[in-house]
C-alpha cells in the first residue's frame, strides 16, 4: 500500500525537482505543478485526500488564490503553505478561522512531513 | 643897473604894502631888479622855510637852491619882457632834503610843488623897477587832483574789467533786476552769458523779465518766488537753487545769488549772479549716492573691519554686531592690539602685517573664545595707504557649523535611505535566497536518504549534488548583486544600454511584484540608444519608483494592481516611465514630491524620491511626476542623457 499522495505547487523548477526527489525518497507519491493554473487544470477525484503543499508567491495566481479556489470548490484537501518570505499575516488573513500549516523555506524533511501529517489529520469538514 | 628901483622911501606906502602883504592868502615877496628880496610876507616865509626877515638881500640861490635856476630864469624873462607870468608850477625836493639832491631825482611823492607867479613892478616912468612874486605850495592840491584823475581812470578800468569778466563767465550771467512796488520787475543789466544759459537774448529779457521765471520748472517756481519776496522784504541776500528748463528743452540746475539794494526812487534792486550748477549738482548727487551706497554696503556687511597702523594701533573699526568683539570699540580705539589679544594671535597678526607691508595682502584663520563659545574667524588684510593696514574679519563659525551639519545630514540621509531601501527589499531578498536554500536542503536530505537505501545510485547522487551546486551559485549571485547594490557610494557613470540597466534589477522588481500581487509589464523597445549612467544608482532609482508604485496600489484589489515600466528615446535622452494604476497624486503634492522629507505615507521617511531626484539631477537628467490622463494612477518620468560615442 503506497503512502498518501502529495501535490506540490511552486513556480521554481529547481525547488520542484528537489522536493519530488526528497518526498519520493521518503516513500511518498508526489505530483508537482509549476503554477496554480496547472494544478487546477489537473483532474482530481472528489474523494482524493492527497495533501497539497503550495508556495505562496508565484506569478499570476498565488498560493492564497489556490487555497481560495480549492475551498470554493468545496474540496476538502489538506493544505500546507510553503513560503520564502515571512508572510504569516497574509496567510492568517486569507484563511480566517481555519487552522493552517505554514512552512518557512528552507525546511527540513522532518518539518515538511510533520506539517503534511498534521494537515492531513486535521482535515476540514465542509 | 641901479641897485634899488622900487621906491620904499615913503614910510606910509611901505606900511600899506606890509599890511597888504600880510593880508593876501598867498605867499608874496618883492624882488629888486637884481633879483634880491626886498620884502616877503610870512606866508612866503612859511613856504620857503626861511624866516621872513632873513629873506631881505638874498636871492633864489640862497633861499631855494634846488629850483633857483628855474626861478631866476622865470624872473629874468619877466624883467626883460615886462610880461607877467601868472602861474607856473615848479617842483622842488621836499623840505629837509637840504638842497643837494636834484628835484627830479627823488620819489615823485616826496616832491613839493610850488605855484609861482611873477609880475613886473612898473615904475612911474614905465620902466620895470622890480618883481612881485606870488608863491603857493600846491603840493597837496596837486596830489589830490592827481588822485582824483587816477581814481576816475581806475573806476573806468574797473567797470570795463567787471563787464569783461561778467560777459566771459562760463555758464553764468550777472544781472541787476529792479522790482517795482506793483510786483513787476525789469532787468537793467544782464551780462552776455544770459543767452547761453537761458536761451533768451538780453534784449528779449530787458523787454520781458518774466521770461526768466517761465524757464524755472513749475515745481520749483513758487518756492523761487517765495524766496525772492522774502529777500526783498528782509533785505537779506537771495540765495536759491532750482531747476531750469532751457529753451532747447534740456534741464539744468541754476543757482541764483544776489544782494538787495534800495534805489533812490524807492524801488528795490537785486544785483547778483546766476550760475549753472548742473555739473556740480550731478557730482554732488553722485557723491551722495556713492556715499549712501558705501554706507549701505558697510551696514549690510556682516564682516568686521579694522583700520590699524602697521604697529597695531587701532584707528577705526566697523562692527555690525558689538557682540562680535572681544573688547568694546571705545576701549580699543587708539590702542595697540597687544593690549587685548592673546599673545599667540598678536604674533600671528604681526607676521601677517609684515607680509602685507611686503606683498600687499595676507590672511589668517583663527579661533577666539567669545560669549562662552569658541568662534572661528578669517582675517584678510590689505595695505591701505603707506603705513595703514585694513583687516576684514569674517565670522566663519556658522558656515563651518552648517558645513559640518550638511555633511552629517548628507551622510545620514544616504545611510537612512540605504536602510530604508534595505528594509523594503529584505522581503524579496529573503524570497530570492530561500528558494535556492530550500532546494539545497531538500536535495541534501534526499541524498542522505538515498545513501541509506540499498538501491543507492551514483548517477542519482551526482545529479543531486549538481543541483545543490547550482542552487548554491544562484544564492551567491543574489547576494553579490544585492551587496554591490547597497554598499557602493561612488557614482561611476559609463555607457550602458537601458536593457542592461533593467537586467540586474529585473529579479528584484519581478519578485517584489509577485510578492505584492501586482501585474508588471516591462516594455523596452529594441535598439534604444546607449545612455550614460551609474548602473547601481539608476537601479536604485528604478527600484524606489517601483516600490512606491506598488505601495500606491496596496489598497486596490490584486487584479487592478497594474504596473508598467517603459523606456522611450526622446531627443538626446532616454525617458523611463514608471506607471501605476493607484490613487494618483494630489495636485498640491505634485511639485513638492521631490522635496526632502515630504511624505504622504504613515511610515515613510520622505527621502526616497529626494534621493531619486538628486541622483537623476547628478546625471544631468530630469525627474517629474504626473497623474495619468488615460486612467487612474500616476506616472513618474525620468530622463538620462544619451552617451555620445
Amino acid at each position: 500500500m503506497s503512502r498518501p499522495e502529495i501535490y506540490f505547487v511552486d513556480d521554481d523548477a529547481t525547488v520542484l525537482t528537489a522536493m519530488k526527489r526528497l518526498l519520493r525518497a521518503c516513500g511518498y507519491q508526489v505530483t508537482v505543478f509549476q503554477s496554480v493554473k496547472a494544478f487546477l487544470d489537473h483532474p482530481v477525484d472528489r474523494d482524493d485526500r492527497s495533501c497539497l503543499v503550495v508556495d505562496i508567491h508565484m506569478p499570476g495566481q498565488s498560493g492564497i488564490d489556490l487555497h481560495r479556489a480549492v475551498r470554493a470548490a468545496q474540496r476538502d484537501l489538506p493544505l500546507v503553505f510553503a513560503t520564502g518570505a515571512a508572510d504569516f499575516r497574509i496567510v492568517e488573513q486569507a484563511c480566517a478561522g481555519e487552522s493552517i500549516e505554514l512552512l518557512q523555506k528552507p525546511f527540513t524533511d522532518t518539518e515538511l512531513l510533520s506539517a503534511v501529517a498534521r494537515a492531513s489529520a486535521r482535515r476540514v469538514n465542509v | 643897473m641901479p641897485r634899488t628901483t622900487v621906491d620904499t622911501s615913503t614910510p606910509g606906502l611901505m606900511a600899506q604894502l606890509r599890511a597888504l602883504y600880510a593880508a593876501v592868502p598867498v605867499g608874496v615877496g618883492l624882488l629888486d631888479t637884481d633879483l634880491r628880496f626886498i620884502h616877503v610876507n610870512q606866508r612866503l616865509a612859511n613856504i620857503t622855510g626861511v624866516a621872513a626877515d632873513a629873506h631881505t638881500g638874498l636871492g633864489w640861490h640862497d633861499i631855494a637852491p634846488a629850483v633857483a635856476d628855474e626861478l631866476d630864469t622865470l624872473c629874468r624873462d619877466a624883467l626883460t619882457t615886462g610880461v607877467p607870468v601868472t602861474c607856473v608850477d615848479i617842483c622842488r625836493a621836499e623840505r629837509g632834503a637840504d638842497g643837494d639832491s636834484p628835484a627830479g631825482a627823488t620819489r615823485p611823492d616826496a616832491l613839493a610843488v610850488w605855484r609861482v607867479g611873477v609880475t613886473p613892478v612898473v615904475g612911474d616912468a614905465g620902466d620895470i623897477t622890480g618883481l612881485t612874486i606870488t608863491l603857493q605850495d600846491v603840493t597837496a592840491r596837486k596830489r589830490d587832483a592827481e588822485a582824483l584823475r587816477d581814481a576816475r581812470a581806475s573806476a573806468d578800468q574797473r567797470q570795463a574789467f567787471l563787464h569783461a569778466v561778467a560777459d566771459r563767465l562760463p555758464r553764468a550771467f550777472v544781472y541787476r533786476v529792479v522790482h517795482r512796488a506793483d510786483g513787476s520787475m525789469y532787468f537793467t543789466y544782464l551780462s552776455k552769458g544770459v543767452e547761453a544759459v537761458v536761451g533768451h537774448t538780453a534784449d528779449e529779457l530787458f523787454e520781458n523779465a518774466d521770461l526768466v521765471l517761465q524757464r524755472i520748472v513749475e515745481e520749483d517756481r513758487s518756492a523761487f518766488m517765495t524766496a525772492m519776496l522774502r529777500a526783498l522784504e528782509t533785505f537779506t541776500p537771495f540765495d536759491f537753487a532750482c531747476r531750469v528748463r532751457w529753451l532747447d528743452g534740456s534741464l539744468h540746475w541754476s543757482h541764483f545769488r544776489s544782494a538787495v539794494r534800495s534805489l533812490d526812487d524807492g524801488t528795490l534792486a537785486c544785483e547778483g549772479l546766476m550760475v549753472d550748477v548742473t555739473d556740480q549738482k550731478r557730482a554732488e548727487d553722485a557723491l551722495q549716492d556713492s556715499q549712501a551706497r558705501n554706507d549701505a554696503i558697510l551696514a549690510a556687511l556682516p564682516d568686521i573691519m579694522f583700520l590699524q597702523t602697521a604697529d597695531g594701533i587701532y584707528l577705526d573699526a566697523h562692527v555690525a554686531d558689538p557682540r562680535q568683539l572681544l573688547v568694546p570699540k571705545d576701549v580699543f580705539m587708539g590702542r595697540r592690539m597687544h593690549e587685548f589679544l592673546p599673545a599667540d594671535l598678536v604674533a600671528a597678526f604681526e607676521a601677517c602685517f609684515r607680509q602685507v607691508l611686503r606683498e600687499g595682502a595676507s590672511s589668517y584663520e583663527y579661533s577666539l573664545p567669545l560669549n562662552g563659545e569658541t568662534r572661528h574667524f578669517e582675517a584678510r588684510m590689505v595695505k591701505c595707504g603707506t603705513n595703514r593696514i585694513l583687516t576684514i574679519v569674517r565670522d566663519l563659525t556658522e558656515n563651518r557649523r552648517a558645513l559640518l551639519d550638511a555633511q552629517a545630514s548628507r551622510a545620514e540621509l544616504a545611510r537612512v535611505s540605504r536602510l530604508t531601501l534595505l528594509g523594503e527589499i529584505t522581503a524579496s531578498l529573503a524570497h530570492e535566497l530561500n528558494q535556492p536554500l530550500a532546494t539545497i536542503l531538500a536535495n541534501a536530505q534526499a541524498g542522505e536518504r538515498l545513501l541509506d537505501s540499498p538501491q543507492a545510485d551514483v548517477a542519482d547522487l551526482r545529479e543531486i549534488l549538481a543541483d545543490i551546486v547550482e542552487a548554491d551559485q544562484r544564492a551567491g549571485q543574489v547576494i553579490r548583486r544585492t551587496r554591490a547594490w547597497l554598499t557602493r557610494d561612488e557614482p561611476i557613470r559609463q555607457p550602458i544600454t537601458p536593457a542592461n540597466l533593467f537586467a540586474e534589477v529585473d529579479h528584484v522588481i519581478r519578485s517584489e511584484a509577485i510578492r505584492r500581487q501586482a501585474r508588471l509589464t516591462i516594455d523596452l523597445p529594441p535598439a534604444l540608444p546607449v545612455v550614460l549612467a551609474d548602473k547601481v544608482q539608476i537601479q536604485q532609482v528604478l527600484v524606489n519608483l517601483l516600490l512606491n508604485a506598488m505601495e500606491a496600489m496596496q489598497e486596490l484589489p490584486p487584479h487592478l494592481r497594474r504596473l508598467a515600466v517603459r523606456a522611450v528615446a526622446e531627443d538626446a535622452t532616454v525617458r523611463i516611465d514608471v506607471c501605476d494604476a493607484g490613487t494618483g497624486i494630489e495636485p498640491d503634492h505634485l511639485t513638492r514630491l521631490f522635496d526632502p522629507f515630504f511624505t504622504t505615507k504613515a511610515t515613510g521617511l520622505g527621502i526616497g524620491l529626494r534621493i531619486c531626484a538628486s541622483i537623476v539631477d547628478a546625471h544631468g537628467g530630469r525627474i517629474w511626476a504626473a497623474n495619468n490622463t488615460d486612467g487612474p494612477g500616476a506616472t513618474f518620468h525620468f530622463t538620462l542623457p544619451i552617451a555620445v560615442s
